[in-house]
């Protein structure tokens, strides 16, 4: 019964969210006849728009009609989770979507989890966090706390990026109705369900999902503001501010989805590799990549209105490109499978709503870009353009990275030719792209805006270049036989960490004294460039450790018996045996290892093989020992003809590191988001960086 | 005055426009020459035949059903033998290491490596990545053109319904 309530709230999504589209829009000020009802006098601004003087705009009556519908969207949203998530718990399976993905074994924390695998539980998750992101944007625009340019401006234009907001919350609640309805019920439940896919079976798994969907969803409300800054041609300092939180926003969780998801294929498959170039992970990586160029264009277009058109294509482009991974990987439209093996459906309503919405923003783009008018210039060599450039390349490399996921699939559309597109591809591609972006952001926070000049910048660079040659110098003198990919890597890596540091460290010590502690001159950076700093150092680790985990891993395969030990770095693993366990629903075969780091002993490993009875499927988990020196990582395998098992030993030096590394950027941008919050409620958004 | 600062502009879009258009043809440059050299291809055994042989050098996929009762470990306790098929022909296959999660004797696997002289394909990898649906979608197809599709299917919904 309550599945039907979810159903109907998911309707009233779709309505509302018309509604608010509808209340918000701002072509009611066109009409001068609501404006004389409600008894203001009519101005005619020089642009020969008409707006009336009670500075509101919308609806005849001045009302804040138009701010409810936010808080129902939400109310509706909340409703239509929290009956999906109820039929999963309860297992009702009745509704095909749970009998498809759950099983009445499966434990509760998975049943939940299950509710966000299938494409239609997603698209109920992705509905909701744009409902709540359509809430913190009306509380920021309207709210008590709105920020001091959203006080300035007069409605209109705020509005509309909520108009627009309304529409993408109807039209996705339309493409989930018609493409992969979840509260469809069968008039005959099957006894129990086909359980849930168990290499899904994790929690990182479970909590990617939110932090992908809250990411896509900030995309939304960027793409909402982008949009209205371009109807109204004003995109200027004013949006970029309002911008601010949600480029952070959407970074972050879109970049927590990524490590997430990272660490999840090193832990569970057991070829472990934290990264695949598969079309999954390439459609979370795609989003963020533009959301990185978009993050640094905007501090630009704040600082000085510059790089207005750039700024706003990629705006709209972030959206563009998350939406399309989300159907890239449910769809089948360019293999010929969909009949046969999947579900019949394919995400056409997904797909038509997305040429529909973008075809129109780019068009808008395409008429308005060139009259946004760019009141100030730059030189070559300045902040503006080093930022301008970076983000061209990291435009570019997301355009590697789309070619290359799509270019299989449309062969295969068109030719029936199978081929894959793997990492050799991307390697050879993007590191002619990738090296000159990781050189210019070793000094590209250093330039001063409008205009530099190059010997200041070579003065500024001296220590950090002395150091990065050294490094790449003892690098390649203590391993000599090393390729240059690699080695290019670690001295990249070296330059942007020396770098930043020398950086950090001339602001803080080489600043005209103010007479008082080294802490206050910590206090005078500001959140921004430490959190900055602190991501561009998180880069640089996790650099540095891929790099070298790439180069000096040392694997090893053996058939063991009980009480065999195993060499690996400078590790030694002595295996124990296995056990045969009860899991949750599922049995395992657990492996004992004991690890000891030059005979002490360090801690156990307990590798897995799981066997899932439901789906008849085994899945790996791996043992990993996050060391000071590297990783360790263990799997098991079946069992050896001579009677051992066959175990596959992997040390990764420096691996550690790019779990680090990525941690590093995820507290920078946490910390950037946080200050920004303290900040605007305690001084009601007067911002002090 | 405002002369020089529109030529100053128009000066710094055509430094935007140029830079734009040489990085996007360094990139369609990159794009294709990587796509000729490091893009592998998938074949069929069917495919494999008819091709050999087939340049030791040359990467390649070859996906298929493992053949029941083929699946063998060699002396060394590590190297693994099996063979797959599309129903039509069969090639042999060899890899060293632990074979994914979803591995099972009669049902679809996709291997990516070389052939060696002797027409056995060499494996550096057995691909874990696929799907839930015991099929990977390259093997699914290339049992269609084999034309053994249908039977496979039942067989499976078969399996699924016990």
């Amino acid at each position: 019964m309550l599945a039907e309530f979810g159903h109907f709230a998911l309707l009233l999504i779709v309505a509302t969210g018309l509604g608010q589209a509808v209340l918000c829009s701002p072509f009611w000020l066109r009409v001068p006849v609501h404006a004389s009802l409600q008894g203001n006098p009519v101005l005619l601004t020089d642009a020969g728009t008409i707006t009336t003087n009670g500075s509101t705009g919308g609806l005849p009556l001045n009302s804040r009609a138009h701010l409810i519908m936010p808080f129902g969207i939400l109310a509706m949203a909340i409703i239509a989770q929290a009956a999906l998530l109820h039929s999963f718990i309860i297992s009702d399976f009745s509704l095909p979507i749970v009998a498809e993905v759950s099983h009445s074994s499966t434990p509760l924390l998975f049943r939940i989890g299950a509710a966000f695998t299938p494409d239609g539980g997603a698209m109920v998750l992705w509905l909701l966090m744009l409902s709540l992101v359509n809430v913190l944007l009306t509380l920021q625009l309207f709210g008590p706390a709105k920020s001091p340019y959203a006080q300035e401006d007069d409605g209109t234009l705020f509005k509309n990026a909520m108009s627009i907001m309304g529409l993408l919350i109807a039209v996705l609640g339309v493409a989930t109705l018609i493409d992969a309805d979840p509260f469809l019920r069968i008039p005959v439940a099957p006894l129990d369900g086909r359980g849930m896919n168990p290499q899904s079976q994790d929690i990182l798994r479970v909590l990617r999902e939110p932090f992908l969907y809250v990411g896509l969803a900030g995309l939304a409300v960027i793409h909402a503001l982008t949009l209205s800054g371009l109807i109204f041609k004003k995109f200027d300092r004013r949006i970029a501010e309002t911008l601010r939180f949600w480029t952070i926003a959407s970074w972050l969780s879109l970049g927590a989805a990524i490590a997430i998801n990272a660490y999840r294929s090193y832990s569970q498959q057991a070829w472990g590799n934290w990264w695949y170039w598969d079309t999954a992970e390439n459609s979370l990586l795609l989003p963020w990549l533009l959301t990185t160029a978009l993050l640094h264009c905007r501090a630009v277009l704040e600082k000085t209105e510059t790089l207005k058109g750039w700024t706003a294509f990629l705006g709209l482009s972030a959206l563009a490109v998350g939406w399309f991974g989300v159907y890239l990987t449910r769809s089948d439209l360019f293999g010929s499978l969909s009949e046969t093996l999947n579900k019949p459906h394919d995400s056409v309503a997904l797909l038509i709503g997305f040429c529909v919405v973008f075809a129109g923003s780019y068009y808008l783009f395409w008429r308005r870009g060139e009259e946004l008018g760019e009141p100030r210039s730059f030189e070559l060599v300045s902040r503006e353009s080093s930022m301008f450039i970076n983000s061209v390349m990291l435009a570019l490399i997301a355009a590697v990275v789309l070619i290359g996921t799509i270019y299989p699939l449309v062969l295969r559309w068109f030719d029936g030719e199978n081929i894959t597109v793997g990492g050799p591809f991307y390697v050879e591609v993007l590191v002619p792209v990738v090296v000159p972006l990781l050189f210019l952001m070793g000094f590209a926070p250093t330039l001063r805006w409008r205009q530099d000049e190059m010997w200041l910048i070579g003065r500024r660079m001296k220590l950090a270049a002395i150091l990065s040659v050294i490094i790449i110098l003892f690098v390649s003198i203590r391993f000599i036989e090393l390729s240059p990919a690699p080695l290019i890597g670690i001295g990249l890596a070296g330059w942007i960490l020396t770098a930043s540091l020398s950086d950090l460290w001339a602001r803080l010590w080489r600043q005209p004294d103010h007479g008082e502690s080294k802490y206050r001159n910590l206090q005078l950076l500001g959140p921004r460039y430490l959190s900055m700093t602190l991501a561009h150092i998180g880069l640089a680790i996790m650099l540095a450790g891929g790099a070298a985990s790439s180069i000096w891993e040392e694997q090893v395969v053996v058939s063991a018996r009980a009480g065999q030990s195993i060499q690996a770095g400078p590790y030694n693993l002595q295996y124990e045996g296995v056990a045969l366990l009860a899991g949750e629903n599922y049995a395992t075969r657990q492996a004992t290892f004991i690890l000891y780091r030059h005979a002490l002993p360090v801690t156990e490993l307990f590798p897995e093989i799981r066997y899932y009875p439901i789906r008849g499927v085994e899945t790996r988990e791996a043992g990993i020992w996050h060391g000071r020196d590297g990783d360790l990582h263990v799997s098991v395998g079946d069992r050896a003809d001579d009677g051992g098992r066959i175990v596959s030993v992997r040390f990764l030096p420096m691996m550690t590191w790019v779990w680090a590394g990525m941690i590093m950027m995820l507290i920078g941008g946490t910390f950037s988001i946080l200050t920004r919050i303290v900040l605007r409620f305690q001084k009601n958004g007067v911002s002090t960086s | 005055m405002s002369l020089s600062r529109a030529k100053a502009r128009k000066r710094q879009r055509m430094y935007i426009i140029g830079a734009v258009l040489l990085a996007v043809a360094g990139a369609a440059a990159l794009i294709l020459t990587a796509f000729e050299d490091s893009v592998v291809f998938f074949f069929s055994p069917t495919e494999i035949i008819e091709k050999s042989p087939i340049d030791p050098d040359q990467r390649l996929r070859i996906g298929g059903l493992v053949v029941e009762g083929s699946v063998q470990k060699l002396q060394d306790g590590k190297t693994i033998a099996f063979a797959v098929t599309d129903m039509a022909e069969t090639v042999p296959i060899s890899y060293s290491g632990i074979l994914p999660d979803l591995f099972r004797e009669g049902q679809g696997v996709v291997a990516e490596g070389h052939m060696n002289a002797e027409g056995t394909f060499v494996a550096s990898e057995v691909l874990a990545k696929h799907d839930e649906n015991y099929m990977p979608p390259e093997v699914a197809e290339s049992l269609k053109k084999s034309g053994y599709w249908e039977e496979i299917e039942a067989k499976n919904a078969e399996q699924m319904r016990n």
